[in-house]
């Protein structure tokens, strides 16, 4: 591999981190040849901050993603959560994915109840009142009985979102969330994310291939390079919210881990 | 047909979806009474025991009704119909959904049951004579045995068809148990394919209901045979007519429920 040392490792492992991926590879075993889907990638995401990992297609961002929540086993290294290592998907880390896995048989209301029903409502809610919330937290609070093929792709992903945080989990992984919204809506729901963790003050994991999204909303970014996936650098952006997308400050960043691919490429 | 749905939509609009509801029960209504005289026609031209004329087999109808004797053999036949096809649709889905949803039952009891599966259905009226008799409960051992399959395979295909992301939403929303997974996922996702699987069963049910009487246990399809004995077509007929009734009505009926259950598709 041509990049040796990671920047990241400083900043990995470290007691503070509410996330830490530490030396996770990923091999997928086919019949003809073993595909290395992630090599030696460590980095650790601070109890509430916004850390955003891209990364081209196919650079298994999305692997990470699934191991982080529990969903795939590392073949070798490991993911801890608070200190204890991951081993299966569970309340404490809320997922949404690119097309908002929504229950398309529940209303929108018992979507966001999903998880209530499992773990009970958090301390000082009913289930309808913690459903009330999340809906007036994502801007959703008149379609509480609209079916989600009722709603636009903006609105099932903003359901997702509030479903996520039913059961206050600490840490919320997104998986493009909205990879697949047009460009006006995306920029609403951005708006709407950051004021979500403000006021939450969850922990994010955002995995996306939008390197101005990534921007615009992470405190850190996580670059991935392609297969294998490794980490290429870590970028702290550190610009004040909100944050203009046509600033000097905001263009410098993208043109920065920008520029990691074009190097990665010219190798 | 074609000329009069031109003249209303002009363009390329499919024909299946350019009906309107007044349209297409006009068109239904006008088939039938084109079935009916085509009929009269060919039979006028037959010999009258090969194929009776309508009004005959009209009288049939209205003299049965009258009798009561029409839903004397409705209620004999739905003793055995109706418990046939719900224990087989029960036990069919319960399969189904347990072999689609873990490998391992599907190695084993998929595997059996693939053996099982093309036995025709009238091929175990020797096993239901001699483990039930002639009677409601062999009937409805046959009818549960067309139900089973049926049901079985559908609920084995809408299992294989749930998203595999609405199970991962699940259990990171504290879903653990595979019962758990497969109640609150799996049989709502799969819901559209078990209510297919149990109006087809149910259909099929009132073919095989009167093949299963022929056995000699009392009903509609028995009594359509006994007719067929004395050449009495125009009662064969009556009955097959009433046949076809009670299947658009038990078929309409699921689908009531169906689209009240489904609402949110």
């Amino acid at each position: 591999m041509n990049s040796t040392e990671t920047p990241g490792d400083a900043e990995s492992g470290t007691d503070t981190a509410q996330i830490s991926i530490d030396d996770v590879s990923k091999v997928y075993s086919s019949e003809t040849s073993p595909v290395e889907a992630l090599r030696d990638v460590s980095f650790g995401v601070e109890r509430g901050e916004f850390v955003s990992i891209v990364g081209p297609s196919g650079s298994g961002k999305s692997t990470i993603f699934r191991i982080v929540a529990g969903l795939e086993a590392a073949t070798e290294g490991a993911v801890f959560v608070d200190g204890e290592p991951v081993t299966e998907p569970g309340p404490d880390r809320g997922m949404v994915f690119q097309d908002d896995a929504l229950f398309p048989w529940r209303t929108v209301a018992e979507n966001v109840a999903y998880g209530l029903e499992e773990v009970g409502a958090p301390d000082g809610y009913t289930v309808a009142e913690r459903v009330e919330y999340c809906l007036d937290l994502v801007d959703l609070p008149d379609k509480a009985d609209a079916y989600p093929k009722e709603l636009s792709g903006g609105q099932r992903q903003r359901v997702g979102i509030a479903r996520a945080l039913a059961v206050d989990p600490p840490i919320l992984l997104m998986d493009e969330p909205f990879g697949s919204v047009d460009a006006r809506t995306k920029a609403s729901l951005h708006r709407g994310l950051l004021n979500i963790w403000t006021e939450t003050r969850k922990t994010i994991c955002f995995v996306t291939h939008d390197i101005e999204e990534a921007v615009y909303l992470s405190d850190r970014i996580v670059v991935f390079s392609g297969a294998p996936g490794t980490v290429l650098n870590i970028v702290s952006v550190d610009i004040d919210r909100p944050r203009n997308r046509t600033g000097e400050a905001f263009t410098d960043i993208k043109g920065q881990v920008l520029s990691y691919f074009e190097d990665e490429e010219a190798e | 047909m074609a000329g009069r749905n031109e003249s209303e939509t002009v363009g390329l609009e499919p024909e299946r979806l350019g009906f309107r509801r007044g349209e297409s029960l006009g068109l239904q209504l006008g088939a039938l009474a084109a079935f009916v005289v085509v009929w009269w026609g060919v039979a006028l031209v037959t010999p009258r025991n090969l194929l009776p004329l309508p009004p005959t087999v009209l009288g049939v109808l209205v003299a049965d009704t009258a009798s009561g004797l029409v839903f004397e053999l409705i209620w004999q036949s739905l003793r055995h119909y109706v418990p046939g096809l719900l224990i087989g649709s029960a036990l069919g889905m319960a399969v189904g959904i347990a072999v689609g949803w873990s490998e391992r039952i599907d190695l084993t009891v998929g595997t059996v049951a693939g053996v099982l599966r093309p036995v025709p259905p009238l091929a175990w009226i020797p096993f239901a004579i001699i483990w039930f008799g002639l009677n409601d409960r062999g009937a409805a051992f046959i009818i549960a045995i067309v139900a089973f399959w049926i049901n079985y395979y559908n609920a084995e295909g809408g299992v294989g068809g749930v998203d595999d992301q609405l199970l991962e939403v699940a259990q990171s929303l504290g879903t653990k148990s595979n019962l758990g997974l497969i109640r609150r996922v799996v049989i709502p996702s799969a819901k559209p394919d078990l209510f297919t699987g149990f109006r087809t069963a149910a259909g099929q049910a009132w073919m095989v209901m009167v093949a299963a009487e022929l056995l000699g246990v009392p009903g509609i399809g028995k009594h359509l045979w006994d007719a067929a004995n004395f050449l009495q077509m125009q009662v064969v007929i009556a009955y097959m007519l009433v046949i076809g009734l009670l299947f658009l009505l038990s078929d309409r009926l699921i689908k009531v429920f169906e689209a009240r259950a489904l609402a949110w598709r």
